[in-house]
């Protein structure tokens, strides 16, 4: 597996810390969390391995390409634009959240226009880049923001506001039956590779997934979703954790580092995890954008004006309908909206993994 | 040559167009806040079942060298709730009130019963407030503890905050509670939560911290004494540079214990689930910091063993005092919930155990030395 692969799944997994999964657990604290979370890592695994095993024979190209070379229009074109919504809708639940987070947690006078307008020039800037140019962008922030994001998620293994009682009263719940909504919540932090519908254009050299990469994802997600899961409980407890809206944003604001440069962890964290955020929706919305772009055909049009002209009509109505959705949506709705899209998750899996062993088929003979 | 694409123009305009909304700083200047340093909660004497708020705003001051004291100004209000009052209070000064660095809520010690949850929410609820806020009862009332302006407060400094979090004082009688944590433990089951007790002298220049109040649903919530308060911090707090006084016969000994440890395990009862006892185990290090004999560095076995027996007697105590009123600051409930699968009945059958459990105890206290003299 090349080594983007690994950056887009850890950066899915780390986007999600603070966005909606966490409080789908918690709802579901006593009705099965830790039992669905063991077979989802499991799943997650499986979902890697499918992934990089059916693109194993098209080194160096999308699926938009592959899909137009082996299967007639009447299934790409509807398949891609699926997709499409499914990626555009994951970036704008984030970017929803995070535009909630910024405007309670860090600039609460602000106005929820001026916010949302400061994240479109740089997203759009992201979404019309070279999908080049957003791996390299990934490999940036990484080098540049997740090694402290990671002290600081190592850090709280160590903070003595965890109370690693509230932990194991959480794990006594181990013998409810698994959740369906907990499952598909737990298995989206594992579908950060499956970016590479699109960047697989970028990736020439062909993957294997092993053993050793097997072992990689499994232990990258067992932590994630230990960390999503646990520690947020040691901190805020078992009883009423879920009635929080934001478990891990209280839980950062919870933590002390008495002669750190801030005493109050929450700024910092916020601020690196609010990178990986932006990140993380650029890259959803490029690869929406790609998506679509291919499944309208615009690829094929002539004249260059034409082709900058789509690209900037795609690139408004995303703004359009993320827009309307924000300042529309409560944060109730958000809750309720993201469980029936997580729902979703399998399904899309599942079809996408059909027309993959299709096209390995055609593709052999 | 053509400098930039279409596009790229398009975006410059796009966010140069934003810039045409803006007219000016949308932020309000430092100079035109207040920051809130303290918040005092007692219960009110006109509004029933209300509050009264009291904040301690810091004033400001252009150099250090010109303000020998810090100087604060004080609000108070009553209401039926705590931000209701705040609100109130915002009409009573000509700035905005910043709540973003208050780090001390005050609580009246008649108020720390259960029902504080319903105006704790309101710390909660807002997003500004800090969770690792301290919260502490006092005696006689809040605002007479957030009036208080100790001799020893250094200007742009407020004492309230360096008395807790061992960043400043580090004694073993002061307990810290933070925001965070208060909530988790009221809200759980089968623990009480701990906060420190603020007292004030007669002159009242001075601030005393070395009580503590255990929080539960009663009126009058129980107050742990002074040497209880160590006892709690030293075994669950792990804190450190505290001094037992042991007694035995003519010979008296301070011991300076540097590192402590406590492990408790449940011993089941044969045929029942719930527990009997509670076998636990302090382990102390440290050295002798004072005695009214000679001591001889040969004897130290010995010491050790008059210190462990005194040790134990006053830990038994502590926990069988708490067993009597049916409070549970160490956690003994929640721990125990750990210890079984989920059934609806865990809890209950510990709350029917609790008042009857043993507590085995032992004490294994090291001596290291006897202080740089014999």
């Amino acid at each position: 597996m090349s080594r983007f692969v690994y950056f887009l799944l850890i950066s899915n997994m780390t986007a999600n810390l603070i966005a909606a999964s966490p409080r789908i657990f918690f709802a579901k604290s006593e009705e099965g969390a830790i039992v669905t979370m063991i077979i989802a890592l499991f799943f997650g695994v499986f979902m890697n391995w499918a992934l990089i095993t059916s693109f194993k024979a098209f080194p160096g190209k999308s699926l938009p390409q592959i899909l137009s070379l082996y299967l007639s229009k009447w299934i790409t074109i509807p398949a891609l634009f699926i997709l499409g919504v499914i990626w555009y809708v994951s970036g704008l639940q984030t970017l929803i959240t995070y535009i909630d987070i910024l405007l309670r947690f860090l600039t609460p006078e602000m106005s929820v226009y001026l916010v949302i307008a400061m994240f479109i020039p740089v997203i759009t800037f992201g979404v019309i880049m070279q999908s080049r140019n957003i791996l390299f962008t990934l490999e940036l922030v990484f080098v540049l923001a997740f090694p402290a994001a990671a002290y600081y998620i190592v850090k709280l293994y160590f903070a003595e506001q965890v109370s690693w009682d509230h932990v194991g009263i959480a794990m006594t719940f181990i013998d409810n039956p698994p959740d369906y909504t907990v499952f598909t919540t737990a298995i989206y932090l594992f579908a950060g590779a499956f970016d590479i519908i699109i960047f697989n254009s970028l990736l020439n050299k062909k993957m294997t997934f092993g053993i050793k990469q097997a072992l990689i994802v499994f232990f990258l997600g067992a932590f994630a979703l230990f960390t999503t899961y646990f520690i947020p409980i040691g901190v805020l407890g078992f009883d009423q954790v879920e009635n929080i809206m934001y478990p891990w944003i209280l839980t950062s604001d919870s933590i002390r580092m008495k002669f750190g440069v801030i005493e109050r962890v929450i700024f910092i964290f916020l601020l690196l995890f609010l990178a990986i955020a932006f990140l993380n929706i650029t890259i959803h919305w490029h690869v929406a954008c790609q998506l679509f772009q291919s499944a309208f055909g615009i690829e094929h049009m002539k004249m260059k004006l034409r082709k900058k002209a789509s690209l900037i009509t795609v690139v408004m109505v995303f703004w359009l309908i993320a827009f309307y959705t924000t300042l529309k949506i409560t944060e109730y709705d958000l809750f309720f909206y993201s469980k029936y899209y997580f729902n979703t998750i399998p399904i899309i899996f599942i079809g996408l993994m059909v027309l993959m062993l299709v096209v390995n088929r055609r593709a052999k003979s | 040559m053509k400098f930039l694409s279409v596009s790229k123009w398009f975006m410059v305009v796009l966010c140069m167009s934003g810039l045409l909304l803006q007219y000016g700083c949308a932020f309000k200047d430092i100079d035109k806040r207040l920051f809130v340093s303290a918040i005092g909660i007692d219960p009110a004497e006109n509004v029933e079942n209300g509050y009264k708020v009291t904040l301690k705003v810091a004033l400001p001051f252009g150099a250090i060298k010109d303000s020998p004291k810090p100087s604060f100004a004080y609000l108070s209000r009553e209401g039926h709730s705590i931000g209701e009052a705040i609100r109130m209070l915002e009409t009573h000064v000509d700035k905005v009130l910043e709540l973003g660095h208050m780090k001390t809520i005050v609580v009246h010690e008649k108020l720390l019963r259960d029902d504080m949850q319903s105006f704790m929410d309101y710390f909660i609820r807002r997003g500004d407030i800090e969770l690792i806020a301290y919260v502490a009862g006092a005696r006689p009332s809040a605002e007479t503890i957030l009036k208080v302006e100790p001799d020893t407060e250094a200007p742009a400094s407020v004492s309230l905050i360096n008395f807790f979090g061992a960043t400043a004082n580090d004694s073993p009688y002061v307990v810290t509670t933070y925001l965070f944590e208060l909530r988790r433990d009221i809200l759980s089951d089968g623990i009480n939560a701990v906060v420190p007790l603020i007292e004030t002298n007669e002159k009242g220049d001075e601030l005393i911290v070395n009580n503590s109040v255990v929080v539960d649903g009663r009126e009058d919530p129980a107050v742990l004494s002074t040497i209880e308060t160590k006892y709690f911090n030293s075994l669950l707090k792990h804190s450190t540079g505290f001094t037992y006084l042991v007694k035995e016969g003519s010979l008296e000994l301070l011991l300076q214990i540097s590192q402590s440890k406590m492990t408790y395990k449940f011993v089941p009862n044969k045929g029942n689930t719930a527990p009997h006892a509670i076998d636990m185990h302090i382990w102390m290090k440290g050295t002798i910091g004072e005695a009214s004999k000679d001591l001889s560095i040969a004897r130290l076995d010995e010491y050790n063993e008059v210190a462990s027996k005194e040790v134990k007697q006053k830990v038994v105590h502590f926990l069988t005092k708490m067993q009597e009123e049916n409070l549970d600051p160490f956690g003994f409930g929640l721990r125990y919930r750990t210890t079984r699968l989920h059934t609806e009945d865990v809890f209950t059958s510990w709350q029917k155990a609790y008042p009857d459990i043993e507590f085995k105890v032992t004490v294994d206290v090291k001596l290291q030395g006897t202080g740089t003299i014999e």
